[in-house]
């Protein structure tokens, strides 16, 4: 299969749109629509799988066993969720299972926000627990350094590689993969509520370093 | 001390935030939240970075595929077929 010479019928584009089509070509085994597929999510599903197995062969290992489970279980795909949304959940499950394998679990454990931890994390964001105002209050970006540059996505990278993995794994699947709340929960098996804490938590971090790389009359 | 703006001190509208961008506030809250919002400038700001820092975040999405992952599955795809 030379991609570059294929005249595949699917974009990726057709991915997204799930239409009768393109499932019908990926339930027949039609080569280009699982090309189409994998161009389309590829990317998405190595990123999601690193989040879990690190930035090593396994993660491409993963999604390569999540493409084939897909390939062979098309038939199972009832439509009941969206298609990248079942795509994902298999590539999550084989991912997972490699990691208790290879003794590298995500731990949902930071979740339980107790009061003393919500407190704790109110502190951190600036705010004065006690009176309940801000005691260091966010200081303004520089407008023109938000431009989406290499350097600035350079920084959003690494501040996505420093959050804990839980968090990294629902600000990516939310802000990066762009799933509802609902798809990510169920993605996760977390409830609702946990879900948005660790994106809540996770988006305060990215903002945090953000606010490093773009406080206005800050020297450089 | 804080400005209750909509019943709310800002502690309040910060853990409620998340909510409230995911629509999931009842009717009420969510006007005292955004009476807070409209009146108190550190917390508009706060709100303000949150959604772009996610905005940033889903400019994230379009990266490459390293060739040799697209070349291994392009391997695997060529043998499923030769065996069906």
């Amino acid at each position: 299969v030379d991609l570059a010479d294929s005249k595949n019928v699917f974009g990726p584009e057709d991915v997204e749109a799930e239409e009768p089509a393109f499932l019908e070509a990926l339930r027949q085994r039609e080569g280009q629509a699982y090309e189409a597929l994998f161009l389309r999510y590829g990317p998405n599903l190595i990123r999601t799988a690193a989040t879990y197995l690190g930035g090593t062969g396994l993660a491409e290992e993963a999604v390569q066993e999540a493409l084939l489970a897909v390939y062979q279980n098309i038939e199972t795909f009832e439509g009941r969720s969206r298609l990248k949304t079942w795509v994902f959940r298999i590539l999550i499950n084989r991912a997972m299972k490699t990691a208790i394998r290879e003794r590298r679990v995500v731990s949902f454990s930071d979740v339980a926000a107790s009061s003393d931890d919500h407190a704790a994390w109110l502190a951190g964001e600036g705010l004065d627990v006690k009176s309940g105002a801000w005691a260091s209050p966010p200081v303004s970006w520089d407008p023109e350094r938000l431009a989406l540059s290499e350097e600035l996505r350079g920084i959003l990278v690494e501040a996505i590689e420093a959050l804990p993995e839980s968090q990294r794994l629902v600000v990516m699947l939310r802000d990066v993969e762009g799933f509802d709340s609902r798809e990510a929960a169920e993605l996760l098996e977390l409830s609702e509520a946990n879900q948005r804490v660790l994106l809540h938590r996770g988006r305060a971090r990215v903002r945090k370093a953000l606010t490093w790389y773009l406080a206005e009359g800050v020297g450089r | 001390v804080s400005e209750l703006y909509g019943g709310l001190d800002c502690s309040a509208v910060v853990g409620l935030i998340n909510q409230y961008l995911d629509d999931s506030l009842d009717a009420a809250t969510r006007s005292r939240l955004e009476h807070h919002i409209r009146e108190c400038d550190h917390c508009k700001r706060y709100l303000a970075q949150i959604q772009q820092t996610a905005k940033l975040l889903s400019g994230l999405g379009k990266d490459d595929i390293p060739d040799d992952v697209l070349n291994a599955f392009q391997r695997m795809l060529a043998s499923r077929k030769n065996d069906s």
